[in-house]
């Protein structure tokens, strides 16, 4: 392996490390966290999302995300998704590498139905699996379980959800910290259109992350703020999300973990976002602003931006 | 209206009632249903509804749909010389992940217990008017059958034929 391709992918591995790694093919939901909503039977859902983090008016490596769904019933969807790391800044030209493939399992516990509304509590089940590339991958398993609470109105939107993600250890024998998150959203549809119109929604998320200290062979909890030439990189693509964080990075040597979760912490943001759709088509996006933390302050960016294409068959 | 009329008024809609109650137990086939409205439970938005349209218009005998979001309806036109019965309509929806809500019939028809229970469920019969009574022959009846729960009610709205 050469030293610049080293190099190469030790600056992607920093990007995929920050990578949302939900299997993201969902459909009329925040985008920064999920909602109960179900495809329909036999029904299939494929999206495309991209997440960006802002520091300082520079933007950081692009999570790409691409997820598929399935509705294996009414009330039970599966998916799937797998990330894909873009660092437009490489010193060496852009350069990408695939992440942890997500499966996500999840059941409408409960609804109940009125017209023109539907109030719902699903349960979720994931998985994120240890399929990256090595020297991107962290190597470890992260399990997620959660429920989402929402009422669905022709005029207005309610969500809730929590989330938590435990972590096993990676393959040098680090486990990177486990995540609970929660959120809060609310939103409005101006205009009630018919079915063949376009329709938006706007949504504000609150969204909250307390994540637990990383542990290593060598350091019970490890303490943050690692210095390396990719402290900047980390700064800009802090992220948590949906469903916990892949922050550390196998940088070829020794065992490194990310500037963020290490040390573990609280992060309070907000997020506005308006969703589109037309059809069986749906363009969402979304600008999340951290407005506490309890992180590193290297760890905060000033804000992220998330979008997402979502198509259904 | 004499006295006479009257008393042959409420024979005829006697009569109508028996051969409704017949039909509804006994009767097995359904006969031309032109169009449904599907009153939907839970069509919250376009975007949401789009597995409504997949499921019905993956229905055999579909012609058309129209769906309108703010009433919580989709109109359904039947392809002639078709059959879509009221439980495949029941069970699309379902299958969508929504709810019936009620299922308006536009056609001749024949409900029978096999019918979605839940739902209020509205039919317009041509029934035939046949026996002794005076007024039985070519004429034809237009009533209304309900269904909420298990029970039911007809309920006879206009008769038509020579008067």
């Amino acid at each position: 392996m050469t030293r610049r391709f080293f190099e190469a992918t030790s600056s992607v591995a920093i990007a995929l490390a920050t990578l949302v790694w939900t299997a993201d093919a969902r459909a009329h939901e925040p985008v920064f966290s999920p909602g109960p909503h179900t495809l329909y039977q036999g029904g299939l859902s494929t999206a495309v999302s991209s997440k960006t983090a802002f520091d300082g008016g520079r933007e950081g490596p692009i999570g790409l995300t691409g997820g598929l769904s399935y509705g294996v019933t009414p009330d039970v969807q599966l998916s799937a998704g797998v990330p894909v790391a873009v660092d437009r800044q490489s010193n060496h030209g852009p350069s990408t590498a695939v992440g942890d493939s997500v499966l996500q399992v999840k059941w409408r516990a409960w609804k109940e139905l009125a017209r023109g509304r539907v109030d719902s509590l699903s349960l979720i089940g994931a998985v994120k699996l240890p399929t990256g590339h090595h020297d991107v991958s962290p190597g470890n398993t992260g399990y997620t379980v959660g429920a989402t609470l929402a009422r669905e109105h022709q005029r207005y939107y309610l969500f809730s959800s929590a989330l938590y993600t435990a972590q096993t250890a990676g393959r040098n024998g680090t486990k990177p910290g486990d995540v609970f998150r929660y959120n809060l959203v609310t939103g409005v549809r101006p205009f009630v259109l018919e079915y063949d119109q376009p329709d938006a929604v706007v949504l504000v998320e609150l969204n909250g992350t307390t994540t637990r200290p990383s542990q290593s062979p060598s350091t019970e909890e490890t303490g943050g703020g690692h210095g390396n030439g990719h402290q900047t990189l980390r700064a800009g693509l802090s992220d948590r999300d949906e469903y916990g964080t892949v922050r550390q990075a196998h940088t070829g040597g020794a065992t490194e973990i990310g500037s963020g979760g290490d040390s573990g912490g609280t992060e309070l943001a907000v997020s506005p976002e308006l969703l589109l759709s037309w059809g069986p088509v749906m363009l969402k996006g979304g600008v999340q602003f951290p407005v506490f933390d309890t992180f590193d302050s290297a760890d905060r960016p000033d804000f992220r931006v998330k979008t997402s294409l979502i198509a259904q068959f | 209206m004499d006295r006479t009329e009257i008393r042959r008024a409420h024979q005829m809609t006697a009569a109508l009632a028996a051969l409704g109650a017949v039909l509804l137990v006994s009767a097995p086939a359904l006969a031309d249903i032109d169009s449904y409205t599907v009153g939907v439970n839970g069509m919250a938005c376009p975007f949401c509804a789009y597995g409504i349209e997949k499921k019905l218009k993956g229905l055999e005998g579909v012609a058309s749909l129209d769906i309108h979001i703010e009433k919580g309806t989709v109109d359904v036109s039947v392809q002639e010389g078709k059959t879509v019965t009221p439980k495949a309509i029941r069970e699309a929806v379902q299958e969508a992940g929504f709810e019936l809500r009620d299922l308006e019939i536009r056609g001749e028809a024949t409900i029978t217990d096999a019918d979605p229970p839940e739902a209020r469920f509205t039919a317009d019969l041509s029934l035939p008017v046949r026996g002794d009574h005076p007024d039985a022959g070519e004429r034809t009846v237009h009533g209304t059958v309900s269904k909420k729960g298990e029970s039911w009610t007809l309920s006879i709205a206009t008769t038509g034929g020579g008067e």
